[in-house]
């Protein structure tokens, strides 16, 4: 059980890491907002096998990256619409405007999402 | 040299076209709401992209349709301030400064961000938010300042002009501050511009019907000139309702069709008793809105005038009314 949680743990991280970054990608680009759902309803879809107790270490990551995208990423675009332009006109790098910026600003929502990157695989591992 | 030439297509009604060039000092963007002129920032920041044109900020392209040329807006040396509040909510006034004070050293950035801070007297009150976003875009020393509709009143416009000698481009509807700060307008409406030029000449002689109405010349009027006397000056111009005495108009004919507008602060009115005299038409009183400073008087065949309050506290017991249309105060196109 020990082994399989500090997998856990990692997934967890990974998934949140990977999520994060996923998001900030998506606000900065701004794709349609229909591909953007396409591809969360997609990646929402994989991730029930993960959920319902696979337990390789891809699948546990799976199960949490689109909850951490769903809890990101709208606060992401937010931040990105009322202030990232200003920043970027002052001239400030897009990691400058993500670090000094984006995140600081979003602490609630990246909080979430770690916590949903850890509870989708773990619902997987009790069941 | 610093130029725009924006086109770019929003709907299938709405397309922005639109040049001009922005000299050192305040270039004014006016225009109805929905103009275009936000957009017209945004695309000169590097938010948006247009479907084709040039900018140049400071001789440099940041943007070319052609050669695909589409500088990000970090690159652009174009600080925008935005209509909305844009301070960054998790730092004081004084950390907002010092992120767009980045790139000196500490000392010299502190420095700065006092100099700053002193010139434009910020400080955590609501009241000196605006201020704060133009002295921190100032701060990133652009070579463009973009600054939306966003509360901005003389004081801080001179105070910003003292600030920073390049080019701004302000977004205002606020006619009495282009008067009294732009050295150029750019009057736009529906993405096209009406008319552009030396502020002072564009504010006071629109070119056509639509740039009138957006100048405050509620009085327009078509009409056709009846006669042309170069010897006294004069011209004798037949309305709808009415005739009129104008200025001489060099480069007309008799029986030309043009358009005449005036101010309605420059129209005055007395009561019906007294000896009529040039433009002197009796009208009847149609409406009366009392404003703080004025009233506005609407009369019979959309002759509107503007007095001041103690003006029409003398007058409102009038039985008859006669509006004058002075003919110096009339523009012709």
């Amino acid at each position: 059980m020990a082994g399989e949680l500090r997998t856990l743990a990692l997934c967890a991280a990974a998934a949140l890491i990977l999520g994060v970054a996923i998001s900030w990608a998506v606000s900065v680009w701004r794709p349609r907002r229909g591909a953007f759902a396409l591809a969360l309803g997609v990646l929402l879809a994989a991730n029930a096998p993960a959920v319902l107790g696979l337990r390789a270490p891809a699948l546990m990551i799976l199960a949490g990256l689109p909850l951490v995208l769903l809890a990101t990423a709208p606060r992401f675009r937010e931040v990105n619409r009322e202030y990232a332009g200003a920043a970027r006109s002052l001239g400030a790098s897009e990691l400058r405007v993500f670090l000094r910026l984006i995140l600081p600003l979003s602490w609630g929502p990246v909080l979430l999402a770690g916590v949903l990157a850890v509870y989708a695989p773990l619902v997987g591992l009790l069941l | 040299m610093t130029h725009a030439r924006l086109v770019r297509k929003v709907s299938a009604q709405f397309t922005l076209q639109a040049e001009f060039a922005m000299p050192a000092g305040v270039t004014a963007l006016a225009g109805p709401a929905g103009a275009g002129k936000s957009l017209t920032l945004d695309l000169i920041a590097g938010f948006a992209r247009p479907d084709a044109g040039r900018v140049l900020i400071g001789d440099a392209i940041v943007f070319d349709g052609e050669t695909r040329v589409n500088l990000p807006p970090q690159r652009r040396g174009a600080a925008h301030v935005a209509a909305h509040d844009t301070l960054f909510p998790h730092m004081t006034v004084r950390e907002n400064l010092m992120f767009a004070a980045a790139r000196w050293a500490r000392l010299e950035r502190h420095k700065r961000v006092a100099g700053m801070i002193e010139q434009f007297e910020l400080d955590e009150a609501p009241a000196s938010r605006t201020a704060a976003r133009i002295a921190r875009a100032i701060l990133s020393e652009p070579r463009l300042l973009l600054i939306d509709e966003c509360g901005v009143d003389e004081p801080l416009l001179r105070r910003a002009m003292t600030a920073f000698p390049g080019p701004i481009l302000l977004v205002t509807a606020n006619l009495d501050l282009c008067h009294a700060c732009a050295a150029e307008v750019v009057l736009l409406e529906a993405g096209r511009i009406l008319q552009r030029g030396a502020a002072r000449e564009v504010l006071d002689a629109p070119q056509s019907p639509d740039a009138a109405r957006l100048l405050g010349f509620s009085n327009v009027f078509a009409a056709t000139i009846a006669a042309l006397d170069p010897g006294r000056d004069t011209s004798r111009l037949e309305c709808e309702n009415f005739a009129l005495t104008g200025p001489y108009l060099p480069g007309h004919f008799n029986g030309d069709r043009v358009q005449v507008a005036l101010r309605p602060a420059d129209v005055k009115v007395h009561s019906g008793e007294i000896a009529s005299g040039v433009n002197f038409l009796p009208l009847p009183l149609a409406a009366v809105s009392e404003r703080v400073n004025s009233a506005r008087l609407s009369f019979a065949h959309g002759v509107t005038a503007e007095i001041p309050r103690g003006e029409w506290e003398r007058q409102r017991d009038n039985k008859s009314w006669q509006v004058e249309l002075p003919p110096a105060a009339l523009r012709v196109f």
